[in-house]
């Protein structure tokens, strides 16, 4: 309930003004720069045709740093070429073939990691051709006692040859040990990209939350914890 | 009335990300909000108000309506759908600028928490006026709301975040004076 005449003691007003103010002033954070990048994409691309050329201009740095920012994830993804999305959904596929320990992703010198201490023994593999890219997965199966091992519980990670691919949904970016990794869910599924040794690299699982996904894939940097 | 000159948004982008983290209280979801909002707004030609204040004014205070909006759309959508987000933020060890900062990063994280945890009418009058900088007139335009309302909400708010930001402190040096 709002009172107007719940005047405040002015003394006492005065001094928490005073007191939030110095506060906020002490953590004026910048927003992200990829924050202000996006912004600057969004001004430019909605400035009227005639004007574009002039906008593109004198967004001239920032606009082309941005360019710069997003082309290790837009400009690589040659016509055709899949994307982390589309990878997530074959990385849910069930495995066609053993999964020998040490396998290395075809087309990349990325081997598959031995989960089975984190409790993610490996389940099986599977190798699909998309896009002109070759898509090497290895299956893990989750074996936990605090929860009943299944054939639901189970996660796969998926290496794509070639460079980059685009992520091809609107999902959250949080980098972590420099790399970035982007955190989406699609169809039932949590699901985390990111660029290692400069191919995609994609975890998706549809019973595991994505904190535990984005543990394991920092695990691939050396990074512990979440 | 003015037309919203695009090529002047990017200016405000640090202050609405403030307001955003301090609403949302998660640094990424900010992120997304202010996205959210400035692609809105965006997606065809605006046209402000010509309010008494400054033309920066006049843009402030559309986009904290703007901001407002979306938070509050934003937060309905999420309400009926399973997200990632909530999940993230558990899973969020430390603020990404805290390799540069770190002291200021996590008093950030601290202060955002804490307004983020006011009840939302408190919590948008403090985001609207302290941080987005809107006169009191133009936060109970923007908001809604009398003026008077907005300097009672105003300061409620205010008293809850400094008790809960210094409280902890005075305890902290009450007990190390007892020791």
């Amino acid at each position: 309930m709002d009172h107007v005449h719940d005047q405040p003691d002015p003394d006492s007003a005065a001094a928490d003004q005073q007191r939030i103010a110095s506060l906020l002033r002490a953590v004026e954070v910048p927003a992200p720069r990829g924050l202000h990048e996006q912004v600057a994409l969004l001004v430019a691309a909605s400035a009227p045709r005639r004007r574009r050329r002039r906008a593109a201009f004198t967004l001239g740095v920032a606009v082309a740093a941005a360019a710069v920012a997003l082309a290790a994830i837009v400009l690589s993804a040659t016509p055709g070429a899949p994307t982390a999305l589309r990878i997530s959904q074959v990385a849910l596929e069930r495995a066609s073939r053993p999964a020998p320990r040490g396998l290395v992703a075809a087309g990349t010198n990325i081997a598959f990691p031995p989960w089975a201490s984190r409790g993610w023994p490996a389940a099986g593999s599977r190798s699909d051709h998309i896009g002109g890219r070759t898509v090497t997965t290895e299956v893990y199966t989750a074996y936990d006692n605090h929860r009943a091992p299944g054939p639901d519980v189970t996660l796969g990670y998926a290496i794509v040859s070639g460079g980059p691919l685009a992520y091809g949904a609107a999902g959250r970016l949080t980098t972590r040990a420099g790399v970035r990794y982007w955190l989406a869910r699609a169809s039932g599924a949590n699901i985390v990209a990111w660029v290692q040794a400069g191919h995609t690299c994609v975890i998706a699982s549809r019973s595991t939350p994505a904190s535990e996904l984005l543990t394991l894939a920092l695990a691939e940097h050396g990074v512990s914890r979440a | 009335m003015v037309r919203l000159d695009p090529q002047s948004l990017p200016a405000h982008v640090d202050r609405l990300y403030r307001a955003a983290w301090a609403l949302c209280g998660s640094p990424h979801d900010a992120e997304d909000l202010v996205q959210e909002t400035f692609a809105r707004v965006l997606s065809r030609p605006r046209m402000l108000r010509d309010g008494s204040g400054s033309s920066e004014a006049v843009e402030l205070a559309y986009l904290m309506r703007a901001l407002r909006n979306t938070f509050l759309n934003t937060r309905r959508t999420a309400s009926r759908r399973p997200r990632v987000t909530s999940t993230l933020d558990e899973i969020e060890a430390a603020d990404p600028r805290a390799g540069d900062q770190p002291e200021r990063a996590i008093e950030a994280g601290e202060l955002y928490a804490a307004i983020a945890g006011l009840p939302e009418d408190f919590r948008l009058a403090l985001v609207a006026v302290d941080i987005v900088g809107l006169s009191y007139a133009q936060a109970g335009s923007v908001l809604g709301i009398p003026e008077a309302t907005v300097t009672s909400r105003l300061h409620r708010a205010r008293r809850r975040v400094v008790a809960r930001i210094d409280e902890p402190a005075r305890e902290d040096a009450r007990e190390g004076l007892s020791r």
